[in-house]
């Protein structure tokens, strides 16, 4: 029954995301088309029933694990990315834009497409997550993260529109490095999943930091390895064998999760070929080429929405992200605060939209300066979900 | 608001910040040092010997000056200034100076192997602290730590690490001033 | 600088020092404020903001500086910055324990981890200089609110509902017309009355208000910060917070820490529950790909008073006065403490189990077990075998150069032994060193073998001791700073001010969210036959998309 359960959530799952690839077709047809308010309403009708897939999705593993499914890196992204399309309709429903989409959409797919990297098994809970406040602090978290990613959207938007195509400035140049960050998620999903794909896997013995002996699985060639990392073929159950495998040979403590930053070096190899690429084929700056789907945009309305999302999101962040997560930590490991790396970057997510609401209300940082500082935000809200995540290793890391 | 009142809420406020920081700044410098020092007290404590003889220190140091050295078999320094400190103790067993040992959280089997293994007769009188009660009352760190102690019971010399045949004399002479 | 109240020329209201909009009828009467500084004169309220002195003393020199908000914002940049810092290699709290923090730095980071530690950044966050900065974030919340909050709080109390023609032009949404009729204004003051205004009136002037509690929020969310600052700080006073690590072998009792020798704690028994593999569950799959799983670990505990009060190290004479299971997530109470499951070890040994075989691999006599902590020196085999124990090391380094097994530590994780075979039947004694999977024979052609048989593991809990009696204060203050922020960002100050002495004036601000306020406003006006109200901001904006 269980296995059923699974079943019907993984494909739940798997249709929103393709439903939601759909809908950016009659998104986009909306902004420039003539029958407007018919095709916005296909696309967010569209979005709707994806969104409920989601759901779905939510509920049926929950049914099949016996425990919400916030428990690993895939779910936690998976929530964010369910997030995102909720702040997305929440913004429709009181602002209806239709701009916004676009945007908003093909982030949270980017999000789910890098999650689904990550295991996607279902594992039992260990003690330290046996608790009610798992659901409550997880759930809340990423609420406020879909929320506050808005104002980023808004923002980039906001850019987009403003930063004329051929000028020559500081802010041009970070939009288009904006845009090669982009460029590199996507160049990192797809050599991913390709590598997968033709089962590429090279497995190395290494010692980890609490002495033991570990395999990290490499699918992608080792260029950054841990300190005397043994090449070892997997001969099943626990047998290994010596191999001899690609390594180019730096090597780190494991302190540092090797083959984590390994998938991130060559995500920017990659994505900086990619996006080579792409600008020669474009002849100009990537974000040019996107800058015509922000031409409709509404800037007074971007700025509000950048700014409503943030006064928003952030209490349900300081509750969630914060008081919650406090409330359990202290129950699973007697402490409410640590200062580990993911409650330490919680905590400068916090400071830094204290800081954002400080300038905009007390010092006039409106407009532009503050579309910067949305996208800022979301960028250091991305950084604890991964760098902390994957390439810090420790209590408080899902994988 | 009224002039003094603002003042009377400045001044108020700033002094007990800057009070506050401050105390808040000592305490958190002086956990730093929470190890025992030169000039403190000597914590009284009462620990078997290896021939299963009751040893307080507040007793003994009514007529000697003590010198506890805290060991374990498995460290090396420790292992190796034994016999020094053993014939130090020979030398100086007329003086007003004892030279006991603690062996860290060790059973007897393990101490008696190495003693066999040393080949000497032991003058220096061992005891056992099998809970690490006393090593943690001391705030003991690295091994061995050796402790001076006069008749006052206060420390008067401390070292980490292993001793010389020097620094034995020098522990010597201290506890008996 | 203004030492001077200032009295208004219209309705001759005195106002304090620095006041830019009269508090009584809204007239514009100091232009001469830092318009750089106080972009919106309505923030609070044309208010004077900052009390300024003419002789100015230290105290009123730092006080300033403090309530500066772009200080603020640096000091809160600071400490953001700061704390990332703390990220960069691990705390020490979260180093192996036991471990000298010197070595692990710059064994495992190199220079950089010596640098980091000499900096202290491996126990950033009780720093000096951590602790200053949040001094200063203290100081600079209480300055900023008092210098703001407190003449807020006395114009908003005392606010007038009539308010100059200037005052209504100055606002950003407005709406004149001339040719309204009573009747119709009547209309609106009953469309604003259902949307729960609270209406004030003074003749023909009206204030609507509603929300105004919104205003107070930033106020209560500093002193929320403010209280868990002072917990925070609390946190280095002696006896408010312990984190003591427990570590008790199973079977074994130990001594409470920071009880003064008080309690003790005696592990009876360590459960560790696992997953099982192979279910059939839908988490098989996982399971499979690493090591047991545990699905709960406990330790069953006694505790114990300490009757006697004699020295350190004496035999304590202990009473039992509490048993309990202690779970992870279900920590065992006393006095101010709390005792939680924390992690447990077993990578240590209890105890290994031999018997000894002829030439002909039969077993002699009986298997005996050699208790890995405090073994014996003779084990009887049958009646004529005895094995003697001629050395041991319960964690194998080297031998010695007297031939003595040394040890790298007191922990049996890599055992030794000398064994020595006494048989009637040998002339002379057999002689064999053992070590894990390797036996070495010490005398030359020996007729019997010890064979290793079994092994136990030493399961030793790993509980937290804890004491924080910072915490309830800490929380208490983050549940205020939560109510304040909510509060702040949840609801909106809306104020309509509408003068129907010549038709209908309308004049509206609200401290965020103009879209909201514009949404009500319309649809109570144009109910009633009224245009949209006009929006300064928006004026702006049509001018800005034209250009």
């Amino acid at each position: 029954m269980q296995h059923t359960f699974l079943q019907i959530s993984n494909t739940s799952i798997f249709i929103a995301f393709i439903l939601l690839l759909i809908a950016l077709v009659p998104l986009a047809l909306s902004i420039r088309s003539k029958h407007e308010e018919r095709n916005s309403k296909i696309a967010v009708g569209i979005v709707i029933v994806a969104f409920i897939l989601e759901l779905v999705y939510f509920a049926f593993r929950w049914a099949a694990t016996g425990h919400a499914p916030v428990s690993n890196l895939f779910e936690f992204i998976a929530m964010f990315s369910i997030m995102l399309i909720a702040g997305y309709l929440i913004t429709y429903v009181y602002y209806k834009t239709k701009v916004f989409g676009l945007f908003a959409i093909p982030i949270s797919l980017i999000l789910l497409g890098y999650g689904s990297i990550f295991s996607t098994d279902v594992a039992p809970l260990i003690p330290a997550l046996q608790s009610n406040w798992l659901f409550i602090h997880v759930t809340t978290v990423t609420l406020s993260y879909g929320i506050l990613s808005m104002s980023a959207v808004a923002g980039f938007i906001y850019l987009l529109k403003i930063i004329p195509a051929d000028e020559k400035s500081l802010r041009a140049r970070m939009l288009e490095f904006l845009m090669w960050n982009i460029v590199v998620v996507f160049a990192f999903i797809i050599s991913i999943s390709v590598m997968r794909g033709i089962g590429y896997q090279n497995d190395f013995l290494y010692v980890d930091q609490t002495g033991n002996n570990a395999i990290a699985e490499y699918h992608l060639p080792s260029l950054i390895n841990y300190n005397d990392a043994q090449a070892v073929n997997h001969l099943g159950d626990n047998q290994y064998e010596a191999a001899d495998h690609f390594n180019l040979g730096i090597s780190l403590p494991p302190i540092i999760k090797a083959h984590s930053l390994n998938t991130v070096v060559w995500s920017i190899i990659l994505g900086t070929v990619l996006y080579g690429i792409l600008r020669l084929g474009f002849r100009r700056r990537l974000y040019t080429v996107v800058k015509p789907l922000a031409k409709s945009a509404d800037l007074n309305l971007m700025d509000d929405i950048g700014y409503r999302s943030v006064i928003i999101g952030y209490p349900l962040f300081a509750l969630g992200g914060l008081f919650f997560a406090a409330i359990w930590a202290q129950e699973a490991w007697s402490r409410f605060w640590g200062w580990d790396p993911k409650e330490t970057w919680a905590f400068i997510t916090f400071m830094f939209y204290t800081i954002f609401l400080h300038l905009r209300l007390n010092i006039g940082y409106e407009g532009e300066k503050s579309a910067w500082l949305a996208v800022i935000g979301f960028l250091i809200i991305l950084f604890n979900m991964i760098a902390i995540n994957l390439i810090v290793a420790g209590l408080h890391s899902y994988a | 608001m009224k002039k003094r009142t603002r003042n009377i809420i400045r001044v108020s406020t700033i002094v007990a910040i800057v009070v506050l920081t401050g105390i808040t700044l000592w305490f958190n410098f002086t956990k730093d040092n929470a190890t025992t020092k030169v000039g403190d007290k000597a914590v009284d404590f009462k620990l078997k010997s290896l021939e299963g003889e009751e040893f307080q220190l507040h007793e003994v140091t009514k007529d000697k000056g003590v010198i506890i050295n805290f060991w374990g078999t498995w460290c090396k320094p420790c292992r190796e200034e034994m016999p020094d400190l053993n014939r130090a103790q020979v030398d100086h067993n007329d003086d007003d100076v004892i030279i006991i040992t603690v062996n860290v959280s060790e059973k007897p089997q393990q101490i008696e192997q190495f003693l066999r293994g040393l080949g000497e007769d032991m003058s220096l009188t061992m005891l056992l602290d099998p809970n690490r009660s006393v090593t943690k009352a001391y705030n003991i760190g690295p091994l061995p730590t050796t402790i001076a102690i006069d008749k006052n019971n206060k420390i008067v010399k401390k070292q980490e690490y292993q001793l010389s045949k020097q620094d034995i004399e020098s522990f010597i002479e201290a506890v008996q001033e | 600088m203004e030492l001077k109240e200032i009295k208004c020329p219209h309705c001759g209201h005195v106002n304090p020092p620095g006041t830019q909009l009269c508090q009584s009828c809204g007239l514009m009467i100091n232009e001469d404020y830092d318009k750089n500084k106080i972009k919106d004169v309505m923030r609070y309220d044309g208010s004077a903001v900052r009390s300024k002195v003419k002789s100015q003393s230290i105290f009123d020199k730092i006080w300033i500086f403090f309530t500066s908000i772009r200080n603020g914002v640096i000091i809160i940049a600071l400490i953001a910055i700061a704390a990332s810092i703390g990220t960069i290699l691990p705390q020490q709290y979260f180093i192996p324990i036991g471990v000298d923090p010197e070595t692990y730095y710059s064994d495992n980071y190199g220079t950089f981890g010596l640098i980091y530690y000499k900096f202290g950044f491996h126990n950033l966050y009780s720093s000096w200089w951590f602790v200053l900065l949040n001094a200063m974030l203290a100081l600079s919340i209480i300055a900023a609110s008092v210098d703001r909050g407190v003449p807020l709080y006395k114009s908003l109390k005392n606010q007038r509902a009539k308010k100059h023609p200037s005052f209504f032009k100055r606002q950003r949404i407005t709406l004149n017309s001339e040719t309204a009729d009573s009747e119709d204004v009547n209309k609106i003051i009953d469309g604003l009355k259902s949307k729960r205004y609270k209406l004030t009136e003074e003749g023909p002037h009206l204030l609507f208000e509603k929300g105004r509690l919104s205003r107070w929020g930033p106020y209560i969310n500093h002193t929320g910060l403010i209280i868990i600052l002072i917990g925070s700080m609390l946190r280095f006073f002696p006896g408010m917070y312990i984190d003591e690590i427990l570590y008790v072998p199973e079977g074994e009792t130990v001594e409470v820490p920071t009880t003064d020798n008080k309690y003790y704690i005696k592990n009876e028994k360590f459960i560790l529950d696992t997953y099982e593999k192979d279910s059939g569950s839908v988490f098989d799959k996982s399971l499979a790909m690493q090591g047991d799983l545990a699905s709960n670990y406990q330790t069953n505990i006694t505790f114990y008073e300490n009757l006697s009060s004699d020295v350190v190290g004496s035999e304590p004479d202990l009473k039992e006065i509490d048993t309990d299971e202690i779970r992870v997530n279900h920590p065992f109470k006393f006095e101010n403490y709390d005792i939680y499951q924390s992690s447990f070890d077993n990578s240590s040994m209890k105890s290994m189990t031999f018997k000894l075989v002829d030439k002909n691999d039969k077993q002699v006599g009986e298997e005996f077990t050699v208790d890995l902590k405090d073994p014996e020196s003779t084990y009887e085999i049958d009646e004529q075998t005895n094995i003697e124990l001629r050395a041991y090391a319960p964690d194998f380094q080297e031998i010695g150069e007297r031939g003595e097994l040394i040890s790298q530590s007191p922990v049996a994780r890599n055992p030794a032994f000398v064994f020595q075979v006494n048989n009637d039947s040998l002339t002379t004694p057999e002689i064999s060193l053992l070590q894990i999977q390797n036996t070495d024979e010490i005398t030359p052609n020996n007729e019997y073998k010890v064979k290793f048989v079994s092994m136990e593991n030493q399961i030793a809990t790993v509980l937290t001791l804890k004491k924080d009696l910072t915490m309830h204060l800490i929380a208490v203050g983050f549940i205020i700073f939560l109510i304040g922020v909510f509060i702040g960002s949840y609801i909106n100050h809306r104020r309509i001010w509408i003068n129907k002495e010549n038709g209908l004036s309308l004049a509206a601000h609200t401290n965020k969210n103009y879209y909201g306020l514009k949404k009500e406003l319309n649809s109570v006006l144009n109910e009633n036959g009224f245009d949209f109200v006009n929006d300064k901001d928006e004026a702006e904006h049509d001018d800005r998309m034209k250009g």
